[in-house]
């Protein structure tokens, strides 16, 4: 199980891109054309919809779509 | 501190704010230190803040949007922020403003530009700094009155909002050293 499907939807309402171009390996301010509001927006909504808390000293160390996976992961249901 | 700004008649490609970006700095490190675009290095510092090789006291820093590019040129660090104004995003407030800030934002006469003043003052701040991401926004807070600068509670930081393109919001933001004030000079260049 993983998140990815769910950060692809959210992504998706803030880059203009088909789904085939996101995948885990995907750097959203790099490969999107993405800018840290969006990314902050993206965050936000996750931690509405999830449940989950995402610090902000942690954001800089998540770059691709799968580090971003993998965090709230392993906090999902704390 | 020299503004040069460059509106887009349209909404600009990625790689044409990149084309524009480049193009602003060059006339900007020209017009206020003489450097000639050959003489352009760059390198960047651990969080990635670009800076020019060799020229410690030369001090710079770009923002772009779909609307606008804008590069900040001066003696002394600094950040710059532009954002078009658009729709609001509530999961950002959530996130990176205040109790007290949101409540401004709402009670604003355009919240959507008021959201984006507070935003890309904050940003300009991060920026300033030269720690990207790491930092956390919610900690730079302000108080934005009709006249006047901004208010924040970063007393090292002087602010400035350029308004005149009804299109986009662009913070300023400088380092102070000894307290000296910073006059800017905004230029405006074709796209």
């Amino acid at each position: 199980m993983n998140m990815l499907p769910i950060i692809t939807t959210v992504v998706r309402e803030y880059a203009d891109v088909p789904e085939s171009a996101i995948n885990r390996d995907t750097d959203p301010l790099r490969d999107l054309n993405l800018t840290s509001y969006d990314l902050m927006g993206i965050i936000g909504r996750l931690e509405s919809e999830l449940g989950v808390s995402v610090a902000e000293r942690d954001v800089r160390h998540l770059v691709t779509l799968g580090d971003l996976d993998d965090y709230i992961m392993a906090r999902v249901g704390r | 501190m020299t503004v040069m700004v460059a509106q887009c008649p349209g909404e600009a490609s990625a790689s044409e704010q990149r084309d524009a970006a480049q193009r602003l700095l060059r006339l900007g490190l020209e017009r206020a230190f003489g450097v000639r675009p050959t003489e352009i290095e760059l390198e960047r510092n651990s969080f990635g803040k670009p800076r020019l090789r060799g020229r410690p006291g030369v001090h710079f820093n770009i923002a772009h949007c779909r609307r606008a590019v804008v590069v900040l040129v001066a003696d002394r660090p600094v950040g710059v922020d532009v954002e078009a104004v658009r729709g609001r995003d509530a999961y950002v407030a959530a996130r990176c403003f205040d109790a007290s800030e949101r409540v401004r934002v709402e009670a604003a006469a355009d919240p959507d530009r008021e959201f984006f003043r507070y935003w890309t003052l904050k940003e300009s701040y991060v920026k300033a700094l030269g720690c990207g991401l790491s930092y956390p926004v919610r900690d730079v807070r302000f108080v934005l009155s009709p006249d006047g600068e901004p208010e924040s509670n970063k007393p090292q930081a002087g602010f400035r909002l350029v308004e005149e393109f009804p299109a986009v919001v662009i913070a300023l933001c400088w380092l102070r050293h000894g307290g000296r004030s910073a006059q800017s000079d905004l230029v405006q260049v074709e796209w």
